[in-house]
């Protein structure tokens, strides 16, 4: 008893006191033949002291706090999940426990593999909560060479979002998204005003605050046309 | 003239008690719930109420659902002054839930009933009524007082559902299969359909009984609800003459006594609550495990009973808690909260730098000896389960394992947990740092986070063993010694604070703070605790202690969410401390309390406060 509410003391200290936020980089590189690679990067290390005290616990408001086992096991599926997709090779994974930031990458052979990645799990998404997300989030066609990040916004999710505790809307305070392309050939034009063009014009980065994307503020969806 | 006095007397008690609800609970309720109206407003006016922004916000709900028929809270038409009360009864397979509001007059009430609804309001003598559907709670009222009746049988909802819900599924005949494998086709299409002829003969005899039953229990629903309609209208009209009351119950009477409290909550006989709600047929019906073949709930909580009191006084807001045990099981627990208390702790807690404490007193030698009893008694012996002769077993070797005394020289069963700052340290995170063409490298960054100091202190009487645990760690390099004090190396990732160990004067220490842990090694560690709290910390069987003002002024503003850091200084001047304190057991009872210091700027008393904060949180 006494061993659970030290715990809980400290812990609500730690908690309450230590901040939370995130970054989440998604990151392509497009080869002209359509081929290229894929990295998405989840870093947790500003929040490092919070969840560190998190993952002390079982379970927080609710939810269930997963371990460094079931962070294994997630990492571990998922790269299952990608090795049976078509088109998908050379997947690697980054996991560093001391500063909570994971990473899975993998090359593709044509840009409809990315979407073949989480078609399974936009889906069942959709069927379960009523959703409308698309199963296409990039596209790349040859002939125009116009590279498409697609982002479909759906009200469920400011919904979902204001259904929340205050307490539990606070970890997307600070939370950031950042999109980054890179590409052999330059860049004429971008669609989403957000989004810079680097001067060597051979790169696009797109840097969003995840409430703004909730709340649908902002979007992902951009069409980078690029000069053939 | 005397003869007159008597009559008279009694008549006047009558008059005086009319307004008493109390009268109307019965004598065998299980759990009662008081609010004393004249207390509250003694503290809080209406009009009071009224002004602040949650009276405010009601009362402009309350316009716009009774399209402005009600301007104002006492509009209502409730006596305010008056005690409201609820009560449960519990009866086997039935609970009764009932609320009894006083009112001024009615007209309020009949301004808050939608106009649909009225047509629907029955009338016996001076009594109103709506019976709200099937199973709906039964709404009672006249210009005196209104009564909310909600009687739900729990064993007729069972077996009706179990009944309506029962699909009958045949068992699928895999005799009969093989046997058809060997018959002609025809003579296969022939069976097959005199087997569906059967089926469907039996399914129809089925569906009819289900009918049946169910027109059954139907019947009984609805006697049922004739009952529960009728003990309302007794509940209604009951007075002090003409039944037993819950003033005539010994067990109430004696715990909620004379007190000046706000609110009351008294509940008795957890055992029979337990076994009226959940009734053995619950469980049979499912096929599942009844845990009342079991564990001995009479054995656990019979006779058991909890009294709690919240009382708002000037400066500080209490709510006092008794909970009573049988004989069996208080003399199973007593020794279990009989502990010696660590004078040394006190050496080593400074109150001026104390922003908290969670303190401990129990025996681990009497929880020792009373576990393998308590186990012997909460599971039944002779149970339908062998789970009782396996937990039989178990306390047996319990007990030949295990050396009480020895075990308590390890843990004594006093301890504490000290909450002694809140320090600014800089903690390092990985951030990006991109190039033109937006390429990446990680980079560390340093931010600032305010963390806790603690210390833990435990009684532990076997250094020896104390100072092999520890070389064990140097040995497997979780633990480095230096100057007396162990630092723990191999603690889980990105632990926000370091840990640090080491035994003096039968204590072992555990605590985050080199400096304050290098002190009280050396000696030069300075102590100063009042006479109360070293009161509440020795002779309570637990205390704890939260300085609400010292932690918030400790804070730096930045932590705060946005959204509270103007509230910051209002925080700082309101917020005071909260002291819980449970004593040892006495007798058959344990008792607790928690006071809440609402000492602050501008608030009459405790009730005031609360309301005050709630209205600087709806701003």
């Amino acid at each position: 008893m006494l061993r659970k509410s030290f715990n809980y003391l400290v812990l609500f200290f730690c908690i309450s006191l230590c901040t939370s936020c995130f970054e989440i980089l998604e990151e392509v590189t497009l080869k002209p033949d359509g081929s290229g690679a894929v990295m998405i990067t989840f870093n947790m290390s500003k929040s490092k002291s919070k969840i560190a005290s998190l993952m002390l616990l079982d379970s927080v408001n609710g939810y269930k706090i997963p371990s460094e086992d079931d962070i294994d096991e997630t990492l571990k599926d998922v790269q299952l999940h990608l090795e049976k997709t078509p088109g998908i090779s050379n997947i690697k994974k980054t996991k560093d426990y001391k500063n909570y930031i994971f990473s899975i990458s993998c090359d593709f052979k044509n840009v409809d593999n990315i979407n073949a990645i989480f078609k399974e799990i936009i889906v069942k998404q959709n069927k379960k909560e009523g959703t409308n997300f698309s199963t296409t989030n990039f596209s790349y066609d040859k002939t125009s060479s116009m590279f498409k990040r697609h982002f479909k916004y759906d009200q469920v999710v400011k919904k979902t979002f204001y259904n929340l505790k205050s307490e539990d809307k606070k970890v997307f305070n600070d939370a950031s998204y950042t999109c980054i392309y890179r590409f052999a050939d330059k860049v004429k034009n971008v669609s989403n005003k957000n989004a810079k063009v680097s001067p060597n014009q051979t790169a696009v980065m797109l840097r969003t605050q995840v409430l703004d994307l909730i709340l649908g503020e902002k979007s992902l969806e951009n069409n980078i046309e690029l000069i053939k | 003239m005397k003869k007159y006095l008597i009559p008279l007397a009694f008549c006047l008690t009558i008059a005086v008690n009319a307004q008493k609800l109390i009268h109307k609970i019965p004598a065998d309720a299980s759990v009662v719930v008081t609010i004393k109206g004249d207390n509250v407003l003694d503290l809080v006016s209406l009009d009071e109420f009224s002004k602040s922004k949650i009276g405010s916000l009601l009362t402009k709900e309350l316009k716009k659902e009774t399209d402005e028929k009600i301007e104002n809270l006492d509009e209502l038409g409730f006596n305010f002054s008056e005690d409201f009360h609820y009560f449960l009864k519990s009866e086997t397979g039935v609970m009764t839930h009932c609320f009894l509001l006083p009112m001024k007059h009615e007209k309020g009430l009949l301004n808050t009933i939608p106009e649909r609804k009225k047509e629907k309001i029955q009338k016996k003598g001076n009594i109103s009524y709506i019976v709200d559907g099937s199973s709906g709670p039964t709404v009672m009222w006249n210009n005196q007082m209104l009564m909310i009746y909600m009687s739900t049988n729990i064993a007729l909802e069972s077996e009706y559902n179990s009944v309506k819900y029962d699909y009958g599924y045949d068992n699928y005949n895999l005799e009969a299969v093989e046997e058809a494998v060997e018959l002609s086709y025809e003579e296969q299409q022939e069976k097959y359909k005199r087997e569906e002829e059967e089926r469907e003969q039996k399914r129809l005899e089925r569906e009819k009984k289900k009918e049946e039953q169910l027109a059954a229990i139907e019947a009984k629903k609805s006697a049922f609800k004739d009952e529960a309609l009728k003990n309302a209208f007794s509940t209604f009209s009951a007075t002090s003459v003409t039944h037993r009351s819950i003033l005539k119950n010994p067990n109430y009477v004696k715990s909620i006594g004379k007190g000046k409290e706000e609110v009351s909550v008294w509940a008795d006989n957890f055992a029979k609550l337990y076994f009226d709600a959940i009734g053995g047929y619950l469980y049979g019906m499912t096929g599942g495990m009844n845990p009342r073949d079991i564990i001995d709930v009479n054995k656990l909580y019979g006779e058991a009973s909890i009294t709690a009191k919240l009382d708002f006084d000037e400066d500080n807001a209490t709510l006092k808690t008794i909970y009573t045990l049988n004989d069996e099981m208080a003399d199973i627990y007593r020794p279990m909260y009989d502990g010696k208390f660590n004078k040394n702790f006190f050496k080593y807690i400074n109150e001026d730098k104390l922003l908290g404490y969670l303190s401990l007193n129990m025996s681990v030698e009497g929880i020792l000896n009373a576990y393998p009893e308590l186990m012997d008694n909460v599971f039944k012996p002779n149970a339908k389960e062998s789970i009782s002769e396996a937990v039989s077993l178990g306390v047996d070797l319990f007990t030949t394992l295990i050396d009480e005394k020895g075990a308590a020289e390890i843990l004594r069963g006093d301890m504490i947990l000290l909450l002694t700052d809140l320090v600014q340290r800089e903690v390092t995170y990985t951030d990006y740092e991109y190039d033109e063409e937006y390429n990446y490298k990680k980079i560390e960054k340093t931010k600032t986070e305010t963390l806790p100091d603690f210390l833990f202190m435990c009684t532990s009487n076997k250094q020896s063993i104390f100072n092999k645990i520890m070389n064990i760690g140097v040995r497997e390099k979780a633990l480095v010694f230096q100057n007396g004090i162990y630092e723990l190396i191999d603690k889980p990732r990105s632990t926000p604070f370091s840990l640090y160990i080491m035994q003096k004067d039968d204590i072992v220490f555990i605590g985050s703070s080199k400096e304050q842990m290098r002190a009280m090694s050396n000696g030069t560690y300075v102590p100063k605790l009042s006479g109360s709290l070293k009161s509440d910390i020795r002779k309570n069987a637990s205390s704890a202690f939260v300085n609400g003002k010292k932690i918030i002024s400790q804070i730096p503003a930045e932590s705060y969410p946005r959204n509270l850091r103007d509230k910051v200084s209002f925080l700082t001047n309101n917020i005071g401390g909260m002291t819980f304190n449970s004593q040892k057991m006495k007798g058959n009872s344990m008792k607790s309390e928690i006071v809440f210091d609402t000492q602050g700027e501008g608030h009459k008393n405790s009730l005031a406060y609360i309301m005050n904060i709630i209205d600087s949180f709806m701003d």
